[in-house]
Order: structure tokens, then sequence, then C-alpha cells
């Protein structure tokens, strides 16, 4: 380093976040979700590739834990795609919270995000594809394009 | 934070030794406190832009910090930061007063950049974040001074020195009637002054000629033979010798004008010694009269 604050390494706080998804599997496992070593490994290096695709940055905290807490209870969320599904997850969250320009707080951002995995019965796909628009409703498109065929189907 | 994050603002003085390791691992810390403190808790994340700003501000009021005489070097980041916030408020406040300076005594001829910016700088003193972004200027400053505020200095450091500059010009320009600048203006810019142009030099430099011509600097106008007497009181000088003329006409001028101020005097002794190159490069006609409001 000479005059400039060149880089930093940040093995301290990708150690941390390994902990932290850890110390998630205590809760999870109720619902018969675990991540391996291997998995938690491939999440935090997803974690750090999609920051630096959406070009972002992270301290200390991560947010993943708070997906996992949102997410976990999901009834289409399977323990086969666990890893790959929060993977995903964390890669849309970061671009979604470029998309909104920072104006939705994480919470709102992932209450978002799980409205919207339900809606889609766990249709990764279909939600990661979403605009933030659309995100935002918060309820499959189809439905929303003709509000009427649930009720006829009710009548 | 991402591995490899390039952080390009210059480390402040005192803090270029190699501290290395300890100094990242104190200034992340800061930074992460700061992030979360700016986004409320609500994001893990920001973008790295946003990022970059805050370790901008923070570098910022460290180099504050270490500039002002009542920190010592010594200290934690964090103190050494929490001071520099309180200083760049001390000169917040202090440009402030400035701003009430420069509104009060206005030139005596209206010029639309200098209102404009009289106007944009209130936004400045309202906009200004000394928590987080302390390095920046959030307002448009478009009049141009004569001997333009270093673009080293940030923040309200910067404002304050345009500010003041701008009140020494506005001073130096309230000493003559506006009919007289008028005509020094219409002469110099072919017009009423324009937008974007400097009030003071031209007529400073019209003052100068009429100094270094050996007459009272009240009038402002040159004629053929006073500029032909500046060329040839040049002519053949050394770079030392014309500078030292220059020097002199600058004095004569501020005791004459009864200008007591040190500032004013040593920012008329600046623009003087900033007239050599062109007076040894142009021929007295038709070139002085560019330089010179001519009668």
């Amino acid at each position: 380093m000479d005059s400039s604050l060149a880089m930093f390494s940040v093995s301290g706080l990708e150690q941390r976040l390994k902990r932290e998804l850890s110390a998630c599997n205590a809760v999870t496992e109720r619902y018969g979700l675990t991540l391996s070593e291997s998995s938690v490994l491939a999440i935090a290096e997803k974690r750090t590739q999609s920051l630096l695709e959406t070009g972002r940055v992270e301290f200390s905290e991560s947010v993943i834990p708070k997906l996992i807490n949102a997410f976990c209870d999901s009834p289409y969320l399977l323990q086969d795609d666990y890893e790959e599904t929060l993977c995903a997850l964390t890669e849309a969250f970061y671009s979604f919270k470029n998309d909104c320009f920072d104006r939705l707080t994480d919470d709102e951002l992932i209450a978002c995000l799980r409205a919207c995995y339900d809606a889609y019965e766990g249709g990764l796909d279909a939600v990661c594809s979403l605009t933030i628009e659309e995100l935002v409703r918060g309820r499959r498109l189809d439905d929303a394009d003709d509000p009427d065929d649930g009720e006829e189907e009710d009548e | 934070m991402n591995e490899l994050t390039p952080f390009v603002s210059p480390l402040p003085e005192g803090l270029r030794e190699p501290r290395g390791e300890a100094f990242a691992a104190e200034f992340i810390t800061l930074l992460a406190e700061r992030t979360t403190r700016y986004t409320m808790g609500d994001s893990t994340s920001v973008r790295l832009e946003t990022a970059e700003r805050l370790a901008g501000g923070i570098l910022y009021c460290i180099d504050l910090a270490q500039r002002s005489r009542s920190s010592g070097a010594a200290g934690s980041l964090k103190a050494l930061y929490e001071t520099g916030v309180r200083e760049a408020e001390r000169i917040k406040r202090h440009g402030k007063l400035l701003l009430r300076q420069a509104e009060s005594i206005r030139p005596p001829v209206e010029n639309i950049g200098f209102r404009d910016t009289l106007l944009a700088l209130p936004a400045f003193f309202r906009a200004y974040d000394t928590a987080f972004f302390a390095q920046e200027i959030p307002c448009d400053i478009d009049y141009p001074l004569c001997h333009p505020v270093s673009e080293s200095l940030q923040g309200a450091a910067y404002v304050c020195e345009y500010l003041r500059r701008l009140n020494v010009e506005t001073a130096f320009l309230r000493r003559f009637p506006a009919s007289l600048l008028s005509l020094v203006y219409e002469r110099i810019y072919l017009g009423d002054g324009g937008i974007l142009v400097n009030l003071y030099m031209p007529v400073a430099e019209a003052a100068l000629g009429r100094a270094l011509s050996g007459k009272t600097a009240r009038n402002l106008l040159t004629d053929a033979s006073d500029r032909a007497l500046i060329r040839l009181k040049m002519n053949n000088l050394t770079e030392h010798a014309a500078k030292r003329i220059l020097q002199q006409a600058a004095n004569r001028v501020g005791v004459e004008l009864g200008m007591t101020g040190g500032l004013e005097r040593a920012y008329l002794v600046q623009t003087a010694e900033a007239l050599l190159p062109r007076l040894l490069a142009l021929d007295a006609e038709p070139g002085y009269r560019g330089i010179f409001a001519p009668v």
C-alpha cells in the first residue's frame, strides 16, 4: 500500500459468514434443511461473486442469514434444492437491490422475494426473471393479468 | 466487503507511513460502522460508488483532524475521524459567515454568473453532510475567480477559500464607480461582462497598467502612450526584474486605493505576477489593448 488505499483482503469477513451460515442450521433443521460444509463454501463464494457482478459491497454482516430465516419455512424449499436456491436468491437479491436503487430495505425486498417465490410455487427461474416492479407487486403475473379468473373458478 | 475492491482516495498526510495492515483493519471497521449508520441498518450492502464516497468522507475528515491544531497525530482512527467531523462543522460555520459577507458586499455592477453563484451557495450549506460526505460540494459554483481555488481543497474548505477570494475581489471592485467598471468590461469583454467572466481581473489589470505608466490607478483606462511606456519599461528586463516592477506597481495601487488588508494586497500582487508572461510576449499595439482597458 503506497499513497492509495489499494485493496483489502476480506478473508475475515468470509470466515464470519461461514460461521453465520453454519449457525443457521440450528434454526433450519426443524424444516429439514441443513447446509453442509461444502454448501456453506459454495454460498459464500456465490455471495462474493454476486457482489462483484452487481458492483456492491457488504461490510461485516451478510444478508444471507436473513434470506435463510425468511425462506426456511416455505413449503416449496426442499433440502435437495436448498443450496441452489440460496445461491440463486443471493444473486437475485443484490441485483434487485440495484434495480430498486436501494429504495427498498433488505427486509422489504426479502418479503417481496418470498411472496413471489410462494406465488410461483417455488419457481425460482420465474422469480429471478421478474422486473423489480413485478416483484414488488408480489403475485403471479398470470393472476395479475386476469384477476377475474380466480373469481369464476370460485363460482 | 468484496475482495480486491479498489479504493483510489489518497491517504491523508501523516498516514502515509507504512502502518499497512493495522490501518486497513481499523479503516474497514470504521467504514463498516459508517455504512451501517448511513443505511440506518436497513441494508447490509451498498453500491460500490456509495462505499467509495463514504470512504472518501472518512479520509477527508481524518485529514482535516490532522491539519487542525487541536489534535495531534495520535489517537485511534475513529477519534481522528470524529475530530475531523467537528472541524468540518467549524469550517462550515465559518463559510456561512463568509457567504453572509459576500451577500452584503456585492460588486457595483451586476453579473449573472456572480449572482447565480451567490444564490446557489446557500444550498451548499443546507446539503453539506459533514457526517458522511464532508469531502463533497453539493452545489454548482459557476462564477470564475481570477485565481481559482486549488482542486486539492474539498468540501467546506473549498467553499470557504472560494468565498474568501470572492470577497477580496469584490472589496477591490467596490473601490471604483460602476460606470467606470462598465467601461472596462465593454473594452475588454466587448460587452457588459456576460455570464461567466471574472469581474476582478480586467479591473485589477487596468489599475496595474495605470500604475505601470506612472498614472493614478483610479481612472483605469490607458491610452497608446501609456501602453508604449509600459512596453518600454518591460523591455529587455530579466524575469526577476520584470516581476519586481509588477510587484511595485501592485503595491503602488494598494497604497493609492487605501488597501489595508494583507489578503487583498497579496491577491493583487499575485494578479500582477500573473501578468508577466503576457506582457513579455505581446507588443504594446495591439497586444496590450487586450490587457489594459483602452481609452
